[in-house]
């Protein structure tokens, strides 16, 4: 019967608070996300950088949400910035950390020339 | 069985708006893990710089979402994020992101046909309207 009688009042809290939750949410992974993104200042030599070469040596250390990356067909690309929006969900970013993707990449995205280009962004040089 | 149809439109709402709120914050608070997500057409038609197209479609989903969930001009509210949706999932194509926002958009055209449910807060209960009037 309270319910009834305050029905708007309640759903529009409620709808405030599914909101709101939301809101947060996002925030602190999008926190989450901007510290981890490529520690000690290399967003910034980032364009620079672009033609360094990496070892899978080298790429074998960054295999965690920490730092995030992977050598896809000749390129190394830094995707720490990458694990919380990717549409198709984290886990598949997370399972490119530190390794080789090309495989698991072309299989999902290959001919894709827009996801070719979203990986372009994350670009950081070339496998050694 | 009973037929639950304000609860579920209030849930399908409640739920649409809080993935759309979710998206929209997360534009606003890390546009640079988004930009490369602008289609080069919608560079060629707006002055704005990526991150400030980033800007604005994450404010617009926030609001939208806000609408959406309090009931006011929801219709109207999901009406334009299923279009929004349907423009984003168009340029994805058929992979799975594309898959994704179009059932997406579908849903929330199925909140613009459904129309106002009991819980919206611009609702108003013409049934009791009506029967003063035959009364009178």
């Amino acid at each position: 019967m309270i319910f009834m009688k305050n029905k708007k009042l309640i759903s529009g809290i409620l709808a405030l608070a599914v909101v709101g939750l939301a809101i947060i949410l996002s925030f602190n992974t999008s926190k989450d996300s901007r510290k981890s993104d490529r520690p000690n200042g290399q967003a910034d030599s980032a364009t620079s950088s672009i033609r360094a070469a990496y070892t899978l040596t080298q790429i074998a250390v960054h295999k965690d949400a920490s730092s995030c990356w992977a050598a896809i067909n000749g390129n190394v690309y830094d995707l720490t910035a990458w694990i919380p929006p990717h549409p198709g969900g984290s886990d598949a970013i997370l399972g490119l950390c530190g390794k080789d993707g090309s495989d698991a990449f072309n299989a999902q995205h290959s001919g894709n020339s827009k996801v070719e280009r979203i990986l372009a962004s994350f670009k950081i040089g070339v496998l050694k | 069985m009973k037929n639950y149809h304000a609860t579920s439109s209030l849930i399908l709402r409640l739920g649409m708006a809080a993935v759309v709120a979710w998206f929209g914050t997360a534009q606003i608070t890390n546009p640079a893990a988004w930009v490369s997500l602008v289609p080069n057409w919608a560079m060629s038609i707006s002055p704005l710089s990526r991150a400030w197209i980033i800007y604005l479609n994450g404010g617009f989903e926030i609001i939208a979402a806000l609408f959406l969930a309090l009931g006011i001009f929801s219709r109207w509210a999901a009406l334009l994020l299923s279009l929004h949706l349907l423009v984003i999932a168009s340029a994805f194509g058929s992979s799975p992101t594309g898959v994704r926002d179009f059932g997406l958009a579908v849903a929330l055209f199925v909140i613009f046909l459904s129309g106002k449910d009991s819980y919206c807060l611009d609702y108003k209960d013409t049934s009791k309207e009506t029967l003063v009037i035959e009364i009178k």
